[in-house]
């Protein structure tokens, strides 16, 4: 009855049915060839000026950003230079919107560093970050790794790994890992200094303790070595050819020992004792 | 006097209850709860950030929505289709109409906010630790609840000024987009002052600054009440700046109020 009271209009709705059905389904094969993740649409609005747009939704925009340079990334096995500097952008942007937010880092060493060789631009964002987030001790070794691996900035690197390591419940490797990069650079003493400090936290357990006092007793036994090295080499005008010759010279009554029983490496060139 | 306003307020309270569109807005900010436990769900750290962050977005988006759409709508109508001759005919007051409607609606924002508050707080707990994710930062439901009031407080401070906008404009277009500029303006402010300085290119004495610092005297800072990032990252927060908060949103809304108030009785109806 229904029907044909409105019959024309039934007709007309079957009419628009058939051409949606139709029009819908070469759509859906037309947009079978993209997917969500064809293009990266990161706007090219300064970082600052973007959380004026968001206003109070910015850590909502930034989880937004984040997905999806996650994704595109994810699915394209080659990203060109030009779409690297879309996202680098995309990185500022979130970081702008949300500095707290640990993905943001993350996704930057992973993506920015590593994949992008963008290295400075993911230093950047781990810089800031470890500084918006002081109890978090991820970012600070992040970036000490980017300036040693990337830049072959040892000074940097050791600077980063000891102030890193100064941060409640940071593992102890990270202190160790900047008083190697110390002995690199000549500053065993600033990593003696950390250490010392790191041995008086209560919360060590006995083998960081015995691995912390160990390291403090090899960065002691370098730095004897090194005045010892400066020492031979104001008398002689040269290095040491071997380390022994400062025991021969008399400047040293005996080497000194280690707690691990290896031998310094030492290079005659340059005077460098090094210790792994 | 108390007793009339409290009748106003109740009968614009029911009317608003009677009316299905708020019943869409509940609906939408259900439908976006469900949305973020998938949202969540993409994101490999911080999930319960990610989490918050849209649970209590999508309060205030449902809030903001409420305003702009349904609020401004309700106050305008009763000028417009002259229902208020209806109410002034009866032995109530201008300002206990401003007061008796400001309340009501007041009263359909905070109920919305419980509502979606409550679907916020399942929402967040569905998406970490129902599926054994345990929070990292240093969380507490007892802040997420009081960014939710706070988030509310600045719907309130919305919608005392839209009533103003409505008071002052004769039309109901003009009410949402000074509501709309207003919202924006207040939210971004602060940040708008912050970017400039930071710039370097200008001084504190700059006329852009001055701008800025006479509009804090004139706008809210909406961006006073957004306590978010804090609560999705277990940030500290001063028990004496939420309070100071508290107090200029309050205070705020009396004076729109009583500016209110006093357009309307100027105002020939």
């Amino acid at each position: 009855m229904a029907f044909r009271k409105n019959y024309r209009l039934s007709l007309f709705f079957c009419f628009f049915l058939i051409v949606f059905s139709f029009s819908n389904f070469l759509v859906k094969e037309n947009r079978n060839t993209f997917n969500a993740t064809y293009s990266i649409e990161i706007s090219s609005t300064p970082a600052k000026a973007i959380k004026l747009l968001a206003g109070e939704f910015s850590g909502l925009m930034a989880d937004y950003l984040l997905l999806q340079i996650g994704s595109f990334i994810g699915s394209n096995s080659h990203v060109s230079n030009e779409q690297w500097e879309t996202i680098r952008k995309g990185f500022d942007q979130a970081f702008e919107l949300d500095p707290y937010f640990q993905q943001t880092y993350i996704q930057a060493q992973a993506f920015l560093a590593w994949d992008a060789n963008m290295p400075r631009a993911a230093i950047k964002i781990l810089d800031q970050a470890s500084q918006k987030r002081p109890w978090d001790w991820m970012p600070g070794y992040y970036c000490a790794f980017d300036h040693y691996y990337f830049l072959n900035n040892f000074q940097k690197a050791a600077d980063i790994f000891l102030e890193t390591a100064k941060i409640k419940n940071s593992p102890v490797i990270i202190a160790l890992l900047g008083s190697r990069f110390a002995i690199k650079d000549k500053r065993t003493q600033a990593s003696i200094n950390i250490l010392e400090l790191m041995l008086k936290d209560p919360g060590l357990d006995e083998n960081n303790i015995k691995e912390i006092s160990h390291r403090i007793d090899v960065l002691k036994s370098i730095d004897i070595l090194d005045l010892a090295i400066d020492h031979y080499k104001r008398i002689f005008y040269v290095y040491p050819s071997r380390l022994e010759d400062l025991v021969t010279s008399k400047i040293l009554a005996r080497l000194p020992e280690n707690p691990y029983k290896k031998e310094y490496r030492y290079n005659p060139d340059t005077g460098e004792i090094s210790f792994d | 006097m108390i007793y009339k306003i409290w009748l106003v307020a109740f009968i614009t309270f029911k009317d608003c209850i009677r009316n299905k569109a708020l019943y869409g807005i509940l609906l939408m900010g259900l439908f976006l709860f469900g949305a973020n436990i998938i949202f969540t769900g993409m994101f490999s750290f911080g999930l319960e950030k990610v989490a918050v962050d849209m649970g209590l977005s999508t309060i205030s988006f449902a809030g903001l929505i409420l305003i702009f759409f349904f609020s401004i709508n309700m106050m305008s109508n009763d000028i417009e289709k002259k229902t208020i001759y209806l109410i002034l005919s009866r032995p109530i007051s201008k300002p206990e109409y401003i007061l008796g409607k400001y309340f009501g609606l007041s009263l359909v924002i905070i109920l919305s906010s419980l509502v979606l508050g409550i679907c916020a707080g399942f929402s967040v707990w569905l998406s970490t630790t129902a599926v054994g994710i345990a929070f990292t930062t240093s969380f507490s439901w007892s802040f997420f609840s009081l960014s939710i009031m706070l988030q509310t407080l600045s719907l309130l401070i919305l919608l005392s000024l839209a009533l103003l906008w409505v008071m002052i404009s004769s039309h109901q277009f003009t009410a949402v987009l000074l509501s709309l500029m207003t919202y924006f303006v207040g939210q971004n402010m602060e940040n708008v002052k912050n970017i400039i300085l930071s710039t370097k290119l200008v001084s504190q004495d700059a006329l852009s600054i001055k701008a800025i610092n006479i509009a804090t005297w004139i706008l809210p800072n909406l961006a006073v009440f957004n306590i978010k990032t804090a609560i999705a990252h277990g940030l500290p927060i001063n028990a004496g700046s939420i309070l100071l908060s508290g107090v200029y949103g309050l205070s705020y809304i009396g004076m729109c109020l009583c500016l209110s108030i006093f357009v309307f009785k100027k105002r020939e109806i």
